[in-house]
C-alpha cells in the first residue's frame, strides 16, 4: 500500500464527503461577506426608502452568513475529532496486529524498530492532513472567490497580486524541497543528544552515574550534539524566515500602490467607495488565506511524506510458514541434518554442520561456551529462523514451515532472557495453552516450585494483575519471574520443552528443589535444557556439547567425562572451584 | 516519591525566572504587535476618511502608516513566532531545562529512584519540558491579547458606548466554551491516560526485543492485541462522548456568540444611518470587531488549554521537587576502615526492611565476599555501603566519619565498582572503559586493556559498540568483562563487584577469579556471588538471610560452624560429586 491509495480509501468514507462539502462553505462565506461589506455601504450612502431597504437586507443576510459560519465550524471539528478517534484506533490496530505478523528475522533487525517507532507518529500525521485537507479546500475557494471579486474590479491589481501569490508559492516550494537533507542531520544528532540525556537522567545508569561522576564528560557531550542539531535547525529556520520576509515586504508595496492606483477610478466615480472597500479588504484577506494555505499545503505534504514510514512498516516481510497441518501430539523424533545459519548481515556461520537425532521422551542437555550457538540453535528448532542450507525436521517436517499455531502446540520454551507480560498471574501461566489453568493446577505446580509471591494471597488471588503500573507488579523478583516461566512451561500441552538457561537468576538451594522438581514434572515430555552449570545437567540422558558453532560430542555425563577431553575440561574446572 | 504538585503561580514563576531574557522579549513583542493593531484600524479609519478627498499628503501619510504597522504585525508573527520562538527561543530553553535535570538527577539519592514508577516519572518529567514553555507562552498571551482587547474595545468604544455592552456579549460564549472544555478533560484524563500507559504495556509486549520470540511461541501477541484493543475502545468512549457534549454546547453558544456579533453589526448599521458616526468609522469599526472577536475566540482556544498543559508539566515538577541529598562536608578518606552499625533500609513505600539491623566492619585491604538466597539483600547492602543509598536508620562510617555528612560527589571519589545490572554504553570502546574516570585519560592504559579483552584486534579504541547507533554488538559475557575493565580502570581505595561472572563461561571464570584478586591486592574489595567456587578465595565471607546477617568468618571457620553457608556450599558441592 502506498499513499495514494490510502487517501483514495479515506476519501471515499463518508467523514471526507461531510467534511469536504462543509470546507467549501466556510471558505465560501467569508468571501461573500467582503463583497456583502461593500454592498452594504453602498446601500448606506444611498439614503432612500429603497435604499434602506436593500440596507436592512444585506445586513440580514451578512448575520446569516456569519450565524451559519459558526454552525459550520462546530460541525467541522465534531466531524474532524470523530475522525480522529475512528482512524487513529484503525491504524494503531494495524500496525500492531502487523509487529505480531512481522517475519521473525525482520523483527530483530535495527529497522523493525526504527520503523515501528516511526510509524507510532501515523494517528497524529492522519489527523494533521485530515485537517490541512479541509484548510486546503475552504482556503483555495476563499482565494478563488476573492481574486474574482478584485478581478472585477480591476484587472491589474488581480493579476498584481496573482503574481505576488505564485511567487510565494514557487519560493515556498523551493524550501520545502531543500528542508528533507536538514532533517535527516538534524534527527541523527539529536538522538545522539537524547541518549546521552538518558545517561544522565535515568535510573539503569544511576549507581555507575555516581560513582563514575561521568556527569560533566557526558553533559558537554550532549551539550555537543545538541548544538550541532540546534545549528541545522536555525539553518532551516533562517531560509524560511528570508523567503517570508521578501514576501511580507513586497505585499506591504503592494496594498500601498492599490490604494493609490484605486483613487483615480474612485474619482472619477467609476467604482464605488463600497468597491473601493471591497478592494482593500479583499487584498487583506487574500493574503491572509494565501500565508495559511502555504501553511497547511505544508503540513499536508509534510504529513504524507513521512507517513512513507507506516506504509514501509505494514510492507515488511511476513513469515511465510503458512502450512497449517494437524498438530501432531506425538513426537517421533527431532532431526538435525547438516545445518549451517548465518545471522542475517553477518559473515560468519553461527552453526556449521550440525547434525544429530532427538528421540522421543528423553532428556538432553546442551553445553558450550558463550557465543558457541547454543541460543541460536533453540531459535532454529523453534523455527523462528531457516537454516541457510541444511535441515531442521520434527517428525520429518521442516519446523520452519510449520504455521505458527502448530509451532505453539508443538513446543514451549523458557528462554534466558524471558518476558514479563503485564497481565495476570493466571494468563501469564496459561500462555500457550487452550483453556487458561485452573486453581488447583497453579497450586500444584506452584508448590512443586515452591513459588509464593506474596501477590497470591490478595483478594483477587490468581487474577491479580502483574501491569507493572499497579504496586503488585513490582512485588515479583527476578527468581520469581523466572519460576513463573518455568511454571508455564510444566502446564503447557506441548510434547518438546526447551529450557534456556532456566536457573541463572536462582540461587543454589533453590536450583536444587527446581531440578527435582523438573525431573518429575517433565517426565512426559522430551526436555532439552542448556546451562552453564555442568553440575546441574549430568542427570541428563545425553549432553550435547557445542564449540564454535559445530557439535563435538553426544553421549551420557559418565562418557563424555572419559571421551571428550573438552567437556572433561570443562567440568573438572567447575568442579575444582568446590575442591577442599 | 511524594505528590509535588505545583499551582499556577509557582509554575509560572519558575519558567519566567528560568528564562528570563526570553518571556520579557515576548512582552516587548507582544505589546508591539498590539501597538500595531491598534495603528493599523486607525490608519484604515484615516485611508477611508481621507479618499474620497483625493491624493493628499493625509492620504499617503495614513497609507504609509498602514503599511509600517501591517509589516510590524507580520515581523511579529513571521520573525517571532515562527522563526525565534521556534528556531531559538524554545529549543534553548529546552536545552536549559534539560541541563537542569541532569544537575536534579545528581542530587537525587539513588534509593529515590528504586520504585515501579520511577522510569516513567523520569520520562515524563523530560517529555513536559516543551510544554513549561507554551505554558509561560499561554500566560503571556493571553495578558497581551487582553491588553489589546481592552485597547481597542476602548477605541470602538469611542464611535458609541453601545459597542462597550456588546463586546462582553461576543466574548462570553468563547470563555463559557473553554471553562467546559477544561472540566471536560479533567474528568477524563486520569482514566485515558490509565489506558495509554496500559496499551504501551501490551505494545511492548508484543514488539519488545526480548518479548518478540516468546510471544510469538507462545500466543502472547494475540492476548495482548486482545487486551489492548478492549483498552483503547474504553479509551476512544470516553473521548468520543466528550467530543459529541462539545458539539451540544458549541451549538448552543453559537446563538449567543451570533447575538453579540451580530448586535455589533446592527447597532454599528444603525448608528452610521442615523449619521451618528462617519463612514469610515462604521467601515473600520466593524473590521477591528470583527476581528477582535475573532482573536478572542482564538486565545481562549489556546487558554483554554491552561489547564491541560497544567496537567502536563506536573511530571516535571514532581521530578524538579524531590528530595535531594544533604551533607556538604568535602572531607572523606578510606584509609582504615568502613563500618556499618546498626544499619537498617527499606525501600521507599515499602514496609519491610531490605536490611535488618547490619552491623559490620571492613578493614583496608580485605577482600570480602558476600553470599546468600535471592531477595537476601546482597546487592542492597553493597548499595548501602557505597553510599548510593541513605539507611532508613544506623550509621555508616568511613574511617569513623559518618558519610552523611559527605557531599555524595566527594563521598565516591576513592570508589569503583561492577554493578549487577552494569551499563552498556553505546559509545566507543575506548570510552567504554574512560567513562570510568573521564579525569582520568591513560591512552594506554585504556588500549592495553582492550586487547587484553579483545585479543583477535577486531575492538579497538574507536569502535562505537551497540547497535543503536550502527556499532559493533558484544555477548552479554564481552559486555560484563569490559564493565570490569571500566571498574578497575578508575583508582580507588573500594572496589566492590556485584556478580561480576554472572554473564561469563565457568571455563574463563576461575581465571578471571584470580584476576580480580590481583587487581583488588592493597585495595579494599567486596564480591557478590551466587557462586560459592569463587567465594573461598576470599579473605572473610558474609552470609546474608532475609536481610539479616546470619554469619561472617573465613570459608573454614564457616563450615565448621555447619550453619546456612555449609548447607549452600554442600548443595554445590553435591551437584559435581561422583555419586549419580
Amino acid at each position: 500500500m502506498n499513499i495514494r491509495t490510502y487517501l483514495r480509501r479515506t476519501v471515499r468514507h463518508l467523514d471526507f464527503s461531510a467534511y469536504f462539502l462543509l470546507a467549501v462553505f466556510s471558505g465560501t462565506i467569508p468571501a461573500v461577506c467582503i463583497r456583502l461589506r461593500g454592498q452594504i455601504i453602498d446601500s448606506a450612502m444611498n439614503k432612500g426608502i429603497d435604499g434602506s431597504q436593500r440596507f436592512f437586507v444585506l445586513l440580514a443576510s451578512f448575520c446569516v452568513l456569519f450565524f451559519l459560519q459558526i454552525i459550520f465550524n462546530a460541525v467541522m471539528i465534531r466531524i474532524a475529532e470523530q475522525h480522529k478517534i475512528r482512524q487513529s484506533a484503525r491504524l494503531d490496530t494495524a500496525r500492531l496486529e502487523k509487529a505480531a505478523k512481522t517475519a521473525f528475522a525482520v523483527t530483530e533487525t535495527q529497522q523493525f524498530h526504527f520503523l515501528w517507532q516511526k510509524s507510532s507518529e501515523a494517528s497524529a500525521l492522519d489527523d494533521q492532513m485530515f485537517k490541512a485537507s479541509g484548510d486546503i479546500i475552504s482556503l483555495t475557494v476563499k482565494l478563488v472567490i476573492s481574486l474574482i471579486v478584485l478581478w472585477r474590479i480591476d484587472f491589474w491589481i488581480a493579476i498584481g497580486i496573482i503574481f505576488l501569490l505564485s511567487l510565494g508559492i514557487f519560493l515556498n516550494g523551493k524550501a520545502a524541497k531543500k528542508t528533507d537533507g536538514f532533517w535527516v542531520k538534524y534527527r541523527e544528532n539529536m538522538r545522539h543528544a537524547n541518549y546521552f540525556s538518558s545517561l544522565l537522567m535515568q535510573r539503569e545508569y544511576a549507581a555507575e552515574r555516581k560513582l563514575f561522576s561521568f556527569d560533566d564528560e557526558i553533559d558537554r557531550r550532549y551539550h555537543g550534539s545538541y548544538s550541532k542539531a540546534k545549528r541545522d535547525n536555525a539553518k532551516l529556520g533562517r531560509e524560511r524566515f528570508q523567503i517570508e520576509a521578501v514576501i511580507q515586504i513586497l505585499f506591504a508595496v503592494y496594498c500601498i500602490m492599490l490604494v493609490l492606483l484605486l483613487l483615480r477610478p474612485l474619482l472619477a466615480a467609476t467604482i464605488t467607495i463600497g468597491l473601493f472597500i471591497s478592494a482593500f479588504y479583499a487584498a487583506i484577506e487574500l493574503e491572509k488565506s494565501a500565508k495559511q494555505l502555504y501553511a497547511a499545503v505544508y503540513d499536508f505534504v509534510s504529513a504524507s511524506r513521512q507517513m512513507s514510514s507506516l506504509f514501509s512498516f505494514l510492507d515488511l516481510e511476513e513469515d511465510p510458514s503458512m502450512q497449517d497441518a494437524e498438530p501432531e501430539k506425538e513426537i517421533r523424533s527431532i532431526v538435525f541434518r547438516d545445518v549451517v545459519f548465518t545471522y542475517p548481515g553477518m559473515n560468519k556461520p553461527v552453526l556449521k554442520h550440525v547434525s544429530f537425532r532427538l528421540e522421543p521422551g528423553r532428556h538432553y542437555a546442551l553445553v558450550g561456551e558463550n557465543g558457541c550457538g547454543k541460543s541460536t540453535m533453540v531459535k532454529l528448532l523453534a523455527g523462528l529462523y531457516a537454516p541457510d542450507s541444511g535441515q531442521v525436521l520434527v517428525n520429518d517436517m521442516p519446523v520452519h514451515l510449520l504455521s505458527l499455531s502448530v509451532r505453539q502446540r508443538l513446543l514451549t520454551v523458557v528462554f534466558q532472557d524471558f518476558y514479563r507480560y503485564p497481565v495476570t498471574i493466571r494468563e501469564n501461566v496459561s500462555l500457550g495453552r487452550d483453556l487458561p489453568a485452573d486453581d488447583q493446577m497453579l497450586n500444584d505446580v506452584f508448590d512443586h516450585l515452591a513459588f509464593h509471591p506474596a501477590v497470591i494471597n490478595r483478594a483477587d488471588g490468581y487474577d491479580s494483575s502483574l501491569m507493572p503500573l499497579f504496586k503488585a507488579g513490582a512485588g515479583l523478583s527476578g527468581g520469581e519471574w523466572q519460576k513463573m516461566a518455568v511454571a508455564r512451561c510444566i502446564l503447557s500441552a506441548a510434547p518438546i520443552a526447551v529450557l534456556d538457561e532456566p536457573n541463572a537468576s536462582l540461587d543454589p538451594m533453590a536450583e536444587a528443589k527446581i531440578y527435582e522438581a523438573y525431573r518429575d514434572l517433565l517426565a512426559d515430555k522430551t526436555t532439552l535444557f542448556i546451562s552453564h552449570r555442568l553440575g546441574s545437567v549430568r542427570m541428563s540422558d545425553e549432553i550435547l556439547v557445542m564449540r564454535d558453532g559445530t557439535l563435538i560430542a553426544k553421549a551420557p555425563h559418565d562418557v563424555l567425562l572419559k571421551e571428550c577431553d573438552y567437556y572433561a575440561d570443562l567440568f573438572n574446572t567447575q568442579k575444582g572451584l568446590y575442591d577442599e | 516519591m511524594s505528590n509535588n504538585q505545583a499551582d499556577a503561580k509557582t509554575a509560572l514563576r519558575f519558567i519566567l525566572k528560568t528564562a528570563p531574557r526570553s518571556f520579557v522579549l515576548m512582552v516587548f513583542m507582544g505589546l508591539l504587535n498590539g501597538a500595531a493593531f491598534i495603528v493599523s484600524v486607525w490608519a484604515t479609519e484615516r485611508i477611508f476618511f481621507f479618499v474620497s478627498s483625493g491624493y493628499s499628503w493625509d492620504l499617503l501619510s495614513a497609507l504609509i502608516l498602514y503599511a509600517a504597522a501591517f509589516l510590524i504585525s507580520a515581523g511579529y508573527s513571521v520573525w517571532y513566532i515562527r522563526y525565534h520562538v521556534q528556531f531559538f527561543a524554545i529549543i534553548d530553553f529546552e536545552e536549559k531545562i534539560r541541563r537542569m535535570l541532569h544537575a536534579k538527577s545528581r542530587r537525587i539519592s539513588n534509593e529515590q529512584l528504586e520504585t515501579p514508577n520511577a522510569f516513567a516519572y523520569i520520562r515524563q518529567a523530560d517529555n513536559a519540558r516543551q510544554n513549561l514553555f507554551r505554558y509561560g507562552q499561554i500566560y503571556v498571551e493571553a495578558v497581551m491579547t487582553l491588553i489589546q482587547a481592552a485597547m481597542v474595545g476602548a477605541y470602538i468604544s469611542s464611535f458609541h458606548l453601545a459597542f462597550a455592552f456588546l463586546l462582553p456579549l461576543s466574548v462570553l460564549p468563547a470563555l463559557m466554551e473553554m471553562l467546559f472544555d477544561t472540566r471536560q478533560w479533567k474528568r477524563g484524563y486520569e482514566m485515558i491516560s490509565q489506558c495509554q500507559r496500559e496499551e504501551a504495556e501490551y505494545e511492548k509486549a508484543v514488539v519488545d526485543e526480548v518479548a518478540c520470540k516468546e510471544s510469538r511461541l507462545t500466543g502472547a501477541d494475540t492476548l495482548m492485541i486482545s487486551k489492548w484493543i478492549e483498552s483503547r475502545k474504553t479509551r476512544d468512549s470516553i473521548e468520543d462522548a466528550k467530543s459529541k457534549k462539545m458539539l451540544n454546547l458549541r451549538l448552543f453558544l453559537s446563538i449567543l456568540s451570533c447575538a453579540g456579533t451580530v448586535g455589533g453589526f446592527v447597532v454599528s448599521g444603525l448608528l452610521y444611518y442615523s449619521g451618528q458616526v462617519g463612514l469610515s468609522s462604521f467601515t473600520a469599526g466593524v473590521a477591528a470587531y470583527t476581528s477582535l472577536t475573532a482573536i478572542i475566540r482564538g486565545i481562549s482556544g489556546t487558554a483554554g488549554n491552561e489547564n491541560q498543559f497544567r496537567q502536563m508539566i506536573q511530571p516535571f515538577f514532581r521530578y524538579w521537587n524531590m528530595e535531594e541529598r544533604t551533607g556538604s562536608s568535602d572531607k572523606c578518606s578510606f584509609t582504615s576502615t568502613v563500618s556499618l552499625s546498626d544499619v537498617s533500609f527499606a525501600y521507599p513505600n515499602q514496609k519491610e526492611n531490605a536490611l535488618d539491623h547490619i552491623c559490620l566492619t571492613i578493614k583496608k585491604g580485605e577482600t570480602v565476599a558476600i553470599v546468600g538466597e535471592n531477595g537476601a539483600g546482597k546487592s542492597t547492602l553493597v548499595n548501602v555501603i557505597l553510599g548510593l543509598y541513605r539507611p532508613s536508620s544506623g550509621r555508616i562510617k568511613y574511617d569513623g566519619e559518618d558519610i552523611s555528612a559527605v557531599r555524595e560527589t566527594v563521598l565516591h571519589i576513592h570508589q569503583s565498582a561492577l554493578p549487577q545490572n552494569f551499563c552498556r554504553y553505546k559509545i566507543s570502546a575506548g570510552d567504554n572503559i574512560a567513562i570510568g574516570d573521564f579525569s582520568k585519560l591513560d591512552h594506554a592504559q585504556i588500549d592495553q586493556r582492550l586487547s587484553r579483552l579483545f585479543p583477535d584486534g577486531d575492538i579497538t579504541h574507536d569502535t562505537l559498540l551497540g547497535k543503536e547507533f550502527g556499532g559493533r554488538e558484544l555477548s552479554g559475557g564481552q559486555w560484563q568483562q569490559l564493565s570490569c575493565e571500566r571498574s578497575f580502570y578508575k583508582d580507588s581505595d573500594f572496589v566492590v563487584l556485584d556478580e561480576p561472572t554472572s554473564a561469563i563461561d565457568p571455563l574463563r571464570e576461575k581465571a578471571l577469579y584470580a584476576r580480580f584478586l590481583k587487581e583488588l591486592k592493597g585495595k579494599t574489595g567486596i564480591i557478590v556471588t551466587h557462586r560459592l567456587g569463587a567465594v573461598q578465595l576470599a579473605d572473610r565471607i558474609i552470609v546474608l538471610s532475609h536481610g539479616q546477617l546470619v554469619e561472617n568468618g573465613t570459608h573454614k571457620e564457616l563450615l565448621e560452624a555447619n550453619g546456612l553457608y555449609a548447607s549452600l556450599w554442600q548443595t554445590q558441592v553435591a551437584s559435581f560429586s561422583q555419586k549419580a
